[in-house]
């Protein structure tokens, strides 16, 4: 949030920035795919459970 | 900065330069605009990541638990906290190009989504205070080392001299930081690489595995539950940090690896190293490890580097907390001189009383645990299973009652009520201040109970009662307005 003293400006650009994440298809943020969320929740979840309930 | 921060056109037609929003504003940021690729995304996580607070983390953790439970709760408590309060934020701040508080208003309201900046604003500052008495022992302990006598009030009088640098360093704007944290993060890892080979030099592994637990409870698993529960509590304190990353990442893998091997697996190990510290050297208080680890001439040089590190960290959490503050209406056109001050006003605090709030130092950690969980909770519900990642970017900055994301007033009943019991769950479960455990914590840490009653609770409510009046649930995007009645920016 800016200090606004061009208000008008800001928010002609808010509209065309919304437009344009809102139109852009989500390949184009770049992929992320089922074996990235596997290893993910491996790396995050899965394995550091595994540890501390083997050291409890 | 001052030009910056007037958010003046900088590229003609209406359009503002990308960097300026990035650093100071709330638009959605374009993904040409965003600063982090792979090696910088990893690199500011670290930066992030290897600061004073692994130190605190470390020595609070000394309190409960030995070296190997500790390093594993420090480790996998650090992933785990940081995967549950990252998921939803890094997929939806890097799809839409939002920070982190505008990213909540679907889920609590247009307004609503102040309650969760209240959270990021306690947490931001709790940690900057007792940053700054860490940076008070430090005065005391050089005046120590020199064999010198500390007189009481010298611990307050170094926080109020931290206070004013952090503001004369926060205040003069982002680069002056950026170039501190380039000094800072290297030096610190010196440092930490320096304290360890101390360590093990002088004292061996075998040593540092069998020092006991500095100050722990009767119960051994209850030791253990509670460390855990600092690890994924601290992995959580990372809430805002997330938002912010994945805002200005350009690629998806971008936005959830690095928090996840920085903040969470790099951080866990540095806490680590600070935990066998204060295991070894018996206290909790960071600088009180340098001269005894590294004797007084390189103890003190430690010494001097982290006071200068400590202003560092807390010139970023004023900095973040600076920038928050701007979602308040009435700070929209104040000066970053008088947001910064306004920052620093609950500091004062700490300048009367640094012993008592240090102190409080493990309850708060855990405290952040009761913030972060049932919100990190709620958004994850929110943005993956009922709003499948699809939100209406332009009913965030709609402020119109009609708006979608408007609810009752501004605010989403159930989600703030579900705030509130996922609070209630963690204090059931695990009383921070009175380190009272319910037996229920030997199988479920209190922030996971806390994160999955808000979810589940919510979930239900929206499905059932909520999400079929209002929210967005059920709105086909075509039947809604294509330009912002009142916009909120």
């Amino acid at each position: 949030m800016l200090e606004q003293e061009n208000v008008p400006d800001l928010v002609t650009d808010l509209e065309r920035r919304i437009d344009a994440m809102q139109n852009m298809g989500d390949a184009e943020l770049g992929g992320f795919t089922r074996l990235d969320w596997t290893i993910l929740i491996l790396i995050s979840v899965v394995i550091p459970a595994i540890v501390i309930w083997a050291l409890r | 900065m001052s030009e910056q921060q007037s958010g003046k056109s900088v590229e003609g037609s209406g359009a503002f330069q990308g960097d300026v929003l990035s650093t100071y504003g709330r638009e959605p940021l374009l993904p040409r605009e965003r600063e982090y690729k792979t090696l910088s995304a990893h690199g500011t996580c670290f930066a992030y990541a290897i600061a004073t607070w692994c130190f605190l983390t470390g020595g609070i953790t000394a309190n409960y638990v030995g070296a190997i439970q500790g390093m594993v709760c420090l480790i996998a408590g650090n992933l785990i906290g940081v995967f549950l309060v990252g998921v939803a934020l890094s997929a939806g701040c890097q799809r839409y190009g939002v920070e982190q508080i505008d990213f909540c208003k679907p889920a609590f309201g247009q307004y609503g989504a102040r309650v969760v900046l209240i959270f990021y604003l306690l947490n931001m500052l709790g940690w900057s205070g007792l940053i700054l008495v860490m940076f008070g022992n430090g005065i005391v302990n050089m005046v120590k080392a020199v064999g010198y006598e500390s007189p009481e009030w010298l611990v307050g009088a170094g926080v109020a001299l931290g206070i004013w640098i952090t503001y004369i360093i926060t205040t003069r704007g982002v680069e002056q930081l950026r170039v501190f944290n380039n000094i800072v993060t290297p030096g610190l890892m010196i440092t930490i690489i320096f304290m360890f080979y101390m360590l093990i030099n002088n004292h061996g592994w075998d040593e540092i595995v069998a020092a006991p637990a500095l100050d722990p409870l009767d119960s051994t698993w209850m030791n253990y539950a509670i460390a855990v529960e600092l690890g994924i509590a601290s992995g959580m304190s990372w809430w805002g940090g997330i938002g912010f990353l994945a805002r200005n990442t350009k690629s998806r893998r971008n936005a959830f690896y690095p928090p996840v091997l920085q903040l969470g697996l790099a951080f866990g190990i540095v806490c680590s190293m600070a935990l066998f510290s204060g295991l070894v050297v018996g206290t909790d208080d960071p600088t009180m490890w340098m001269v005894p680890l590294g004797g007084v001439v390189m103890g003190m040089l430690a010494l001097v580097f982290m006071a200068f590190a400590n202003i560092t960290s807390t010139s970023v959490s004023l900095f973040a907390s600076g920038l928050a503050l701007r979602h308040i209406p009435g700070l929209h056109k104040s000066t970053w001189k008088f947001i910064i001050g306004l920052t620093c006003v609950p500091l004062v605090f700490f300048v009367f009383w640094p012993t008592e709030l240090y102190d409080m130092g493990g309850a708060f950690l855990a405290y952040n645990g009761t913030m972060h969980a049932p919100v990190a909770g709620i958004l994850l519900v929110d943005y993956f299973f009922l709003r499948k990642q699809r939100i209406h970017l332009r009913s965030i900055f709609e402020a119109a009652p009609t708006g979608l994301y408007y609810y009752w007033k501004g605010f989403n009943v159930l989600a703030l009520g579900c705030i509130v019991l996922g609070q209630l769950a963690y204090f059931v479960v695990f009383n921070p201040f009175t380190d009272d455990v319910h037996a229920m914590m030997r199988f479920v840490p209190a922030s996971i109970a806390s994160f999955g009653i808000a979810a589940i609770v919510y979930w239900v409510g929206m499905r059932a009662w909520i999400g079929r009046r209002m929210g967005g649930l059920n709105v086909q995007e075509s039947t809604l307005p294509t330009r912002l009645r009142i916009p909120n920016i």
